[in-house]
C-alpha cells in the first residue's frame, strides 16, 4: 500500500464517518421533555441547586422547581424522567453530582416498587439515555439494562451496540424524516427546570379507595435495591438527605406503603406518603381537576403538590433560602415569568391555572 | 454468525489483519484457523460435521489416489476405486438425507399412512441442519469424483484439504467450489493489493445493498401475501406483486449473499466462482439455468447430467428413441432422462417438500418440451415473420422467461402446492377487480408502508439498471475505477449510506436469514 493510497483510504473513512454522523443526527429522535432536560441541566450554573427530585413521570409532572423557589427561595431541579429504570436513576444522580451539591434528594416511591419492564419499555428507556454523554458508568448502565431486558425476554433485540451506534436502532425512521423533516435537535435552555407541565384534565374515575383494599404484597427487587442502594450510600457520604415520596396515585396500595416504609427504615432514610387522607386534605389535590389521568398531576395539581412538598422539605431539613448569585436569581425570575405566561395562555384557552 | 451482522464484519477485519500480517507462506493457516473458528462459533456440532466430512472424503481420496498409482491401467484403477467412491457418496448423501430430508420424507409418509387410517407413524427427529452441510457435501463429493476420474490428483496434505472444505466465506451459502480452482489460490502467497482489496469491498457493498435494501424490504410484501394468502382476500394485483416480488427477492437475497462472500474472499486475493450472471435476462428457461446458481448447475452438469447422458442406460434409450421416433425428437431422447434427473435433484437440493420436487419437474418439462417443440416454434416464427434477432423479440423472451420462473418459484414459496395454484389463479383473475376498488387501495391492502413500497421500487430500479449495464459487457467496478475520485466516492459512500439508512436490519426489523441458508 503506497502512501497515496493510505491517504486516500483515511480520507474515504473520514468522509464516510461525516456522512454517517449527519445521518445519525437527522434520524436520532429528539424528545423535547426528556432529551432537552437531560442535556440542558448542564447549562445551569454550577452549585446552584439545593433540592433535586428524581424518579418517574409521576415526579416529572408533579414537582415544579420554579414554584419551590418562588415560595421558599430554595432552588431545585427536577431530574425525573419517563419510566426511569433504577440504572438510569443512578446515572442521572451521578451526572448531577458532577456540577451540583444538593442538600436534599427527593425520589418518587413508585420508582422503587415497580417491577421494571425492561424488555418492552425500550422506547422510554432510550429517551432517557440516548442523549446522555458517554462515560464508563453509562456503559455499565446500558449493559445492565440490555442484560435485564434479555433476562425478561430472550427475544429482546436490544443491544449494547445500538446505544453507541444509534443508526442501528433509528435508521428505520427515514420515512418520518423524509415526509415530515428532521426533528428539532437544538438544545434550548429548559426554563421549566426539568418539570413537564400538562394543561388538561382527564376526568379519570376515582378508584383509589378500591386500590387501598388491595392485599397485594410488594418488594423492592434486587436490581432496584442495587442501584438505589448506591444512590443512598453516596448521598450519605455527601451529606445529602434522602426523602422517598409517595406521590398521590389512584393505584396506591397498602402493600406499597408497607414495602416503602420497611425499605426506608432499613436504609435509614425518610418517607412521606401523599396518599393518606390527612395529606390528601392538606394538599387539596382533587382527582377531577388536578390530574390528567390516574396518577399524573396537571399544571394546576403540580402547583398544589409542589407547595406542600417544598414546605415539607424546608421544615424537615431546616433549609434556608439558597445562597445563589444575583445573576442566577435574575435568571430564575425570568424563567418564572416565562412559565407564568404558559399558565396565562392555558387559562385563556379554558384551562384555569393561577400561579 | 450472520454475514449481515456487525460481528461478521469485525470478524472479517480481524482475519484480514492476521492474513496480511503473517508470513505469506502461513496465510493458508490463518484461513484454516479462521474457518474452523467460524464453524465453532456456530456450535460444536457443525464443527464436528465438517471435520468428519473432511476426514472421510480425504481418506477416500487418498485411497483412490493410491489405487490409481498402483493399478496397471486407468481402467483397472477406476474399477478398483469405484467401490470407494460409491461408499463415500452413499455415506455423504446419507448424512445429508438425515439432516435435510428425513423429517420432510417422514411427514409425507405419515400423511399417506394417515390417509389410509394406519396407526403406524415414522418418528420425527429434532435436529438442525449443520452450517454449510449442503454446500460442503457437494464440494467433497465433487472432489472425490474428480479424483476417481483422474482429472485431479488427490490431496496429500490433510490441512490443505480441510481448508478447501471449510473455507469460511462460502460456508453459509456457497458457491460450491471446485478443488482444482481453489486449492492453488489458497496455497499461493497473497501480497496486500490496495486496488484488489477495494474491488472486493465494493462487491461486498453491492451484495449488502441487494440483500438488505432490496431483498429484505421485498420480504415485507412476500411474507404478508404468501404466508397469509389462505386467510386474507388478496386481489389479482396484490398477488401478482407478491409473486414477482418473491422472484426478485430470492435473486437479490442469494446473489447479494454470494457477492458479500465473493467480495470478502477477493479482499484476501481469492476468487470464488461466479454464481449468478443476471439470470432474469436469460431468454429461455435453459439459458436461465445457465445463469442461476451456476456453481450448483455446473456441478449437476458435470457430475450428474454428463454421467447419465454417457451411461449405458441413456445409450439404450437413445437407440430405442431413434427406432420409435423418427427425426428431431428421436435424436433428443437420450437427453430427456438426464434432464429430468438433474432437475429433480436441483429441486430437492433446495428442500424436501413436494413444492421443490414439482419445481424440479416443472423446469425439466419446460426445457424438454422446448427442445421437442423447437422445430414447430421455428415454423411458427417463420410463418408470422417474427424477427428473432430483433430487440423486441428478445425483450419478449426475457419477460416470458421471468414470468415462467416467477410461477415456478411461487410453487416453492407458497405454504402448500394447493395454495400456490390458488395464488397463480388469483393473479390472473382480473374480472374480480381490485380490493377497495382502486390501485391505491389495493397497494395499501398489502400492509406495507408507502415508504417501503417506494424504496422497494427504487431498489429494484437500481438493480435493473446495474444489470442492464452489466449485460452490455461493462464491468461496473472497472468502469468506476476509471472515473474521478469525486464520482467514485459519491457512488461508494452513497451505497454504504443507502445500506445504513434504508437497509432492513437491527431492532424494529426481524433480520431475515438468507433464504439459501435453509437450502
Amino acid at each position: 500500500m503506497t502512501r497515496r493510497q493510505g491517504i486516500k483510504a483515511i480520507g474515504f473513512v473520514l468522509v464516510l464517518a461525516l456522512c454517517l454522523g449527519v445521518a445519525n443526527k437527522l434520524l436520532f429522535p429528539f424528545s423535547k421533555e426528556d432529551t432537552n432536560q437531560s442535556k440542558t441541566f448542564y447549562m445551569e450554573e454550577e452549585n446552584t441547586v439545593d433540592v433535586v427530585v428524581m424518579g418517574t413521570s409521576l415526579m416529572m409532572m408533579s414537582f415544579n422547581p420554579l414554584r419551590m423557589y418562588d415560595q421558599t427561595g430554595i432552588t431545585a431541579y427536577n431530574r425525573a424522567c419517563s419510566a426511569c429504570p433504577p440504572q438510569l436513576a443512578y446515572l442521572i444522580f451521578e451526572e448531577t453530582l458532577e456540577t451540583q451539591k444538593p442538600k436534599v434528594l427527593a425520589i418518587s416511591g413508585g420508582a422503587l416498587v415497580i417491577q421494571y419492564d425492561y424488555a418492552h419499555r425500550e422506547g422510554l428507556v432510550r429517551r432517557g439515555i440516548d442523549y446522555r454523554k458517554n462515560s464508563e458508568l453509562k456503559y455499565e448502565v446500558v449493559k445492565d439494562i440490555v442484560k435485564q431486558a434479555k433476562a425478561q425476554d430472550p427475544d429482546s433485540k436490544q443491544t449494547v451496540q445500538s446505544f453507541y451506534f444509534p443508526l442501528l436502532r433509528y435508521h428505520s425512521r427515514w420515512p418520518e424524516v423524509i415526509w415530515y423533516g428532521p426533528d428539532d435537535f437544538t438544545f434550548k435552555h429548559d426554563y421549566r427546570h426539568g418539570y413537564y407541565a400538562t394543561f388538561r384534565t382527564g376526568d379519570t374515575p376515582d378508584t383509589s379507595e378500591k386500590s387501598m383494599q388491595s392485599t397485594k404484597k410488594y418488594h423492592v427487587d434486587e436490581t432496584t435495591r442495587y442501584w438505589y442502594g448506591k444512590i443512598i450510600e453516596e448521598c450519605k457520604a455527601n451529606d445529602i438527605e434522602v426523602l422517598i415520596v409517595g406521590n398521590q396515585d389512584m393505584r396506591w396500595t397498602p402493600g406499597k406503603i408497607e414495602c416503602l416504609t420497611a425499605y426506608c427504615e432499613e436504609m435509614g432514610i425518610d418517607f412521606v406518603d401523599y396518599n393518606t387522607p390527612e395529606m390528601k386534605a392538606e394538599t387539596g389535590l382533587n382527582w377531577k381537576t388536578d390530574f390528567y389521568d390516574h396518577k399524573h398531576t396537571n399544571a394546576r395539581g403540580s402547583l398544589k403538590f409542589t407547595d406542600h412538598l417544598a414546605r415539607y422539605i424546608k421544615q424537615k431539613y431546616n433549609l434556608e433560602p439558597s445562597d445563589v448569585s444575583d445573576e442566577y436569581k435574575a435568571h430564575l425570575a425570568k424563567d418564572i415569568e416565562r412559565f407564568k405566561k404558559d399558565c396565562a395562555k392555558a387559562t385563556e384557552k379554558g384551562f384555569e391555572v393561577i400561579w | 454468525m450472520s454475514i449481515t451482522s456487525l460481528a461478521f464484519l469485525l470478524y472479517l477485519a480481524v482475519v484480514f489483519v492476521a492474513y496480511y500480517a503473517v508470513p505469506k507462506r502461513m496465510q493458508w493457516i490463518v484461513l484454516l484457523a479462521a474457518s474452523y473458528s467460524f464453524y465453532l462459533m456456530a456450535g460444536v456440532v457443525p464443527l464436528i460435521f465438517v471435520l468428519c466430512t473432511t476426514l472421510l472424503t480425504y481418506a477416500s481420496g487418498r485411497k483412490m489416489g493410491a489405487l490409481r498409482e498402483s493399478a496397471p491401467s486407468k481402467k483397472e484403477a477406476k474399477r478398483l476405486a469405484k467401490p470407494w467412491l460409491v461408499a463415500t457418496i452413499i455415506a455423504m448423501l446419507a448424512v445429508l438425507f438425515l439432516f435435510k430430508y428425513y423429517n420432510g420424507t417422514a411427514e409425507s409418509i405419515n400423511g399417506i399412512l394417515r390417509t389410509f387410517a394406519w396407526s403406524v407413524e415414522a418418528p420425527l427427529i429434532n435436529i438442525m441442519l449443520p452450517l454449510g452441510l449442503s454446500f460442503y457435501t457437494f464440494m467433497s463429493i465433487g472432489y472425490c469424483i474428480d479424483v476417481y476420474r483422474g482429472t485431479i490428483k488427490c490431496e496429500t496434505n490433510l490441512a490443505h484439504y480441510a481448508l478447501f472444505i471449510s473455507f469460511f466465506p462460502q460456508a453459509i451459502q456457497g458457491p460450491i467450489g471446485r478443488y482444482n480452482k481453489l486449492e492453488p489460490q489458497f496455497m499461493a502467497e497473497h501480497h496486500f493489493d490496495y486496488d484488489a482489496f477495494c474491488r472486493g469491498a465494493q462487491l461486498m457493498i453491492w451484495g449488502y445493498f441487494k440483500k438488505l435494501v432490496i431483498a429484505d424490504r421485498l420480504s415485507f410484501i412476500v411474507v404478508t401475501c404468501f404466508d397469509d394468502f389462505a386467510n386474507a382476500n388478496y386481489d389479482w394485483l396484490q398477488t401478482s406483486i407478491a409473486i414477482f416480488a418473491y422472484a426478485i427477492q430470492i435473486y437479490a437475497d442469494f446473489s447479494g449473499g454470494i457477492d458479500i462472500v465473493r467480495g470478502a474472499a477477493e479482499c484476501m486475493g481469492i476468487e470464488l466462482d461466479e454464481n449468478f450472471k443476471r439470470p432474469y435476462f436469460g431468454n429461455s428457461v435453459g439459458e436461465y439455468w445457465r445463469r442461476w446458481h451456476m456453481s450448483l448447475t455446473n456441478w449437476m452438469r458435470d457430475y450428474v447430467f454428463y454421467s447419465l447422458a454417457l451411461s449405458k442406460l441413456s445409450n439404450k434409450i437413445g437407440k430405442w428413441g431413434r427406432a420409435h421416433f423418427k427425426g428431431y425428437i428421436g435424436k433428443q431422447m437420450p437427453t430427456f432422462l438426464p434432464t429430468f434427473t438433474t432437475f429433480f435433484l436441483i429441486g430437492i437440493w433446495h428442500g424436501a417438500g413436494w413444492g421443490f420436487i414439482i419445481y424440479g419437474f416443472y423446469n425439466a418439462i419446460i426445457i424438454v418440451g422446448s427442445q421437442m417443440l423447437q422445430p414447430q416454434y421455428d415454423k411458427i416464427n417463420a410463418a408470422l415473420h417474427i424477427k428473432t434477432e430483433s430487440f423486441a423479440w428478445k425483450v419478449f423472451q426475457i419477460v416470458r422467461t421471468f414470468i415462467i420462473m416467477a410461477i415456478g418459484k411461487t410453487i416453492t414459496r407458497a405454504v402448500s402446492v394447493r395454495e400456490a395454484l390458488a395464488m397463480l389463479v388469483c393473479s390472473v383473475s382480473f374480472s374480480q377487480g381490485l380490493s377497495g376498488g382502486s390501485v391505491v387501495a389495493s397497494l395499501e391492502g398489502l400492509g406495507v408502508s408507502y415508504g417501503d413500497l417506494a424504496m422497494s421500487v427504487i431498489g429494484c430500479l437500481v438493480l435493473f439498471t446495474a444489470s442492464v449495464i452489466q449485460e452490455r459487457g461493462v464491468v461496473i467496478r472497472d468502469a468506476l475505477a476509471k472515473k474521478n475520485i469525486v464520482l467514485r466516492w459519491f457512488v461508494l459512500i452513497g451505497g454504504i449510506m443507502a445500506i445504513a439508512v434504508f437497509g432492513v436490519y437491527g431492532i424494529g426489523y426481524d433480520v431475515n436469514a438468507f433464504i439459501y441458508n435453509g437450502f
